[in-house]
């Protein structure tokens, strides 16, 4: 049906202007005033958003605009390069927006460079990754953009137990050389599953190293020292040291108190010996006391100082010679010239004491022995005389080298080597026998970093039982069996190193655990788990050249991106 | 443009709305889903952020193009009728909505990221109020505004009105339209005190709302002060009828009193100012509804231009950048 003609068409159709011109302005100028008055509101709301967008990155008080195009601020030691993103991430040209992956954009910008400062061995190099991760890339565990105090080596659990929670999944043997046998833990999902210290492992299998020196903590941990039923000696005074050093204040310092008497018996801590790597050295440089290697440049090889992680090596000189003196057995010559003991050289193989001795012998024979001072150098008594001290050198050798009698003097005398040593070559002469080196790791975990003065709170002996027993100097078996690894494993650990545990008792309430147990905690890789590669080691410098000051400044090598 | 099939307006409308809730739907499942069954939430930076990010650009593209293409339409035949094109911009524009939310993966994000999010919602929602209005207003227009003319035209069509008003009461007032008489020659319709009321009525009156409408609600040389001290009762009167035209049963009262006043010969005259009355009321209306079938534009199309803008440059941004 045709709707009804409008009035209002009636009045329009009588409009006697030119309908076409009848919206149209007259002039450019009024075209665009027009459409400016029109469209206001219009252009208003278009604006406001933009004005206020601009507005709020121009003026910004809570530092929103400084992260417009990254997560967060750098690492403490990435600091310098919060406005530089080309110091770690690859650069791009704008083509490379559009050359990119669209589907992984951000990608890209985990295309670092890494390498330029920091060393990357593959400690991966025989994973298999999971699948949507291509391969092992610094980002793949190390994030930054975390904020200032956000470490980049201790990372989430999850980065390392996605393999190592199922590592023959996940271990290319291929890659790994040698016999391709995995030699790691299978399964480590947490700390809580984590396998107990290889060596205390070995050990328990018969695999442990065979240990070279006799030693026994509950003994030196006893008071006095005592020694063997029916013994020579006494118990271990403050007098009998004084008369073993010749008086020397600086060593009975180290064991006594100034108040102590003469015939106060001794008692070792375990600080008398083991002293952290900080130690060593004093405020202005001076080698601390105790250490004292003598006839060595003691500058040149001990670090001049360190963080105190580790204890240092247990050395002779400083840790035992105050009360095992290496001197040479007393004896007499042929010609019945008695032979003063004199001090000999450590670290010396029962050949290389010859000289030693054949000196010191024939020195003290020319000056107790006028015949022989004023024989000819050329002749039979000449040759006599060198008889006389080959068989005296000989004569030395043989007690030196030869099984100690605990109950004999000379354990505190110092005559003999086999006090602590072994020997190969049991029927060989003297001079063919060979000390077996004292292979006594500085460092026992291989894997994993452990810090001594962070655990100073705690005692050694919780950690390290069986080294302050109650000695028995009658029980055979007394050094033997105080050969074993005095630690505890794992589980000592994981004492503290555990999710905290609450539990309620008669006692009440009490807590454990809740100290740190992550992975990273005690492992690092790309060599820093090494601990005689701290940093600046060779190991860990970038493959290429350092950068100069500049380049570091700048984040990149000049000449290249 | 009208939204389904249905003939009844608020079928229509049930439809516009059913259809939005619709393109909700994978929304809330989502979020349902990762809050209370351990779904993935969606990632922006993600595959699927990124693609449906991709995705959602080139809708909105296609979206923010459509203002163009209709100027082109109109001078390139070939691209076919507006009406497909309007429903593809619909139909695009509720899928947009659940493409977009989920590339967010319900995160505001950055001031950059949550001002393109906000506008994009604002933009949606006014497109589908205006959505409902065109289902609802344009059915109105037609049943409550027989006069409809152009809205935006109003002011200027009315002065036609008004040199309609004022030569009709000429003709009813002046020799100029009467008819001849016998005796007296040519004689006006309406004489004497009718004569006075009755251009009193159109000259103070009648002119005046047809010149203003609603927006006037007294005589422009009336003041306030004048009125409260007026000693003049007619102009008291005046007032309050001029207030009365605006309402369509006080105007028929008014005008029923007029035509007690006048003679029958000059009912038809009357009659005709009636008319252009009631079509200023009607067209007061229209503009009214003109207004709200309309002002959501205000937002729709300037809004979309700054969502378009920031959303370049949060695409660039994300791109490059992120």
């Amino acid at each position: 049906m045709q709707s009804p003609r409008s009035d209002s068409r009636d009045l329009v159709d009588r409009y006697p202007g030119d309908r076409r011109r009848y919206f149209a302005s007259q002039t450019w100028a009024e075209a665009a005033q027009k459409f400016f008055r029109r469209n206001l509101w219009a252009i208003a709301v278009f604006l406001a958003p933009l004005i206020w967008l601009s507005w709020g990155f121009a003026n910004n008080s809570t530092g929103e605009s400084d992260y417009k195009y990254t997560h967060g601020p750098l690492t403490n030691p990435h600091a310098a390069f919060d406005n530089n993103c080309e110091a770690c991430h690859r650069p791009y040209d704008s083509g490379s927006l559009f050359t990119s992956s669209p589907i992984k954009p951000h990608e890209r910008w985990l295309d670092m460079t890494c390498e330029k400062c920091h060393a990357g061995p593959a400690h991966h190099g025989t994973a298999i990754w999971p699948a949507g991760e291509s391969d092992a890339t610094c980002w793949t565990c190390h994030h930054d953009h975390k904020g200032r105090t956000n470490s980049l080596v201790r990372i989430d659990d999850n980065n390392c137990t996605k393999c190592h929670a199922n590592l023959p999944a996940s271990y290319d043997a291929s890659k790994a050389g040698g016999d391709g046998n995995l030699k790691y833990a299978a399964a480590i999902h947490s700390f809580a599953d984590h396998p107990n210290f290889r060596k205390l492992d070995d050990e328990a299998n018969g695999k442990g190293a065979k240990r070279t020196i006799q030693f026994s903590h509950n003994h030196h941990m006893t008071l006095g020292i005592p020694p063997a039923p029916g013994s020579e000696r006494g118990n271990l005074t403050k007098a009998a040291l004084a008369k073993l050093n010749g008086n020397d204040a600086s060593v009975e310092s180290r064991y006594f108190k100034a108040s102590d008497n003469a015939m106060t018996a001794v008692q070792l801590q375990c600080a008398s010996c083991h002293q952290l790597d900080a130690g060593r050295v004093g405020l202005k440089g001076e080698i601390a006391s105790g250490v004292n290697l003598t006839g060595e440049p003691k500058e040149a090889i001990q670090p001049p100082r360190a963080e105190g992680a580790y204890y240092l090596p247990i050395n002779f000189d400083a840790h035992c010679k105050a009360c095992h003196p290496l001197k040479s057995p007393e004896q007499t010559t042929i010609r019945k010239v008695e032979i003063d003991p004199f001090v000999l050289p450590h670290r010396k193989q029962p050949a290389e004491l010859i000289e030693y001795l054949d000196a010191e012998f024939g020195r003290q024979l020319l000056l107790k022995n006028a015949a022989i001072k004023d024989a000819p150098a050329i002749g039979s008594t000449a040759l006599s005389i060198q008889q006389e001290i080959e068989a005296a050198r000989n004569k030395a050798l043989e007690k030196l080298v030869a099984d100690v009698n605990p109950r004999a003097y000379n354990a505190l005398n110092g005559s003999t080597c086999a006090e602590c040593h072994a020997f190969n070559g049991a029927n060989e002469p003297p001079v063919k026998r060979t000390i077996v080196p004292v292979k006594i790791p500085t460092v026992w975990f291989q894997h994993a970093k452990f810090n001594h003065v962070s655990h100073r709170a705690v005692n050694c002996q919780e950690c390290h039982p069986g080294t302050q027993d109650k000695y028995d100097p009658t029980d055979s078996k007394r050094f033997t069996a105080d050969n074993k690894i005095k630690i505890l494993g794992v589980e000592s650990c994981r004492v503290c190193h555990a999710p905290q545990v609450t539990t309620s008792g008669p006692k009440g309430v009490s807590t454990s655990g809740g100290v740190r147990h992550g992975c990273t905690d005690c492992h690092r890789y790309h060599n820093g788990e090494h601990a005689y590669q701290g940093r600046g080691a060779t190991a860990r410098d970038p493959s290429e050249p350092r950068l100069s000051t500049i380049e570091f400044m700048l984040g990149t090598k000049l000449g290249k991106p | 443009m009208l939204f389904g099939r249905q003939s009844s307006s608020s079928q229509r409308v049930a439809s516009v709305l059913i259809a939005s809730a619709v393109a909700c739907i994978p929304i809330v499942v989502w979020y349902v889903g990762s809050a209370l069954l351990g779904w993935a939430w969606p990632v922006a930076n993600g595959r699927f952020g990124v693609i449906t990010g991709l995705v959602g650009f080139v809708i909105i593209l296609s979206e923010i193009l459509f203002w163009p293409r209709k100027a082109l339409l109109r001078k390139f035949r070939w691209l076919g009728r507006a009406r497909p094109w309007m429903w593809c911009h619909i139909v695009l524009g509720l899928v947009c909505v659940p493409i977009i939310v989920l590339h967010s993966g319900f995160d505001w994000g950055g001031r950059l990221s949550a001002t393109t999010m906000v506008l994009f919602l604002i933009v949606i929602v006014s497109g589908v109020w205006g959505l409902v209005m065109q289902q609802w207003l344009p059915q109105k227009i037609l049943n409550d505004i027989p006069s409809e003319t152009v809205a935006s035209q109003v002011e200027f069509a009315v002065e036609k009105h008004v040199s309609d008003a004022k030569r009709i009461l000429d003709q009813m007032t002046t020799e100029l339209g009467s008819a001849p008489d016998a005796k007296l020659g040519f004689k006006p319709k309406v004489i004497g005190r009718s004569k006075d009321q009755l251009s009193a009525f159109v000259e103070n009156l009648l002119v005046p709302y047809l010149q203003h409408g609603r927006k006037i609600r007294r005589p422009r040389d009336l003041h306030e002060n004048d009125m409260m001290h007026a000693e003049d009762s007619h102009a008291k009167l005046e007032n309050a009828n001029y207030i009365k035209l605006g309402s369509r049963k006080e105007s028929e009262n008014l005008f029923a009193r007029l035509r007690m006043a006048i003679p029958n010969d000059a009912l038809d005259d009357l009659t005709k100012l009636e008319r252009l009355a009631d079509i200023r009321r009607q067209w007061d209306t229209h503009v009214t509804l003109n207004f709200w079938l309309r002002n959501w534009l205000v937002i729709h199309g300037p809004l979309s231009l700054s969502m378009f803008v920031c959303m370049c440059i949060h695409a660039v941004k994300a791109l490059k950048y992120w």
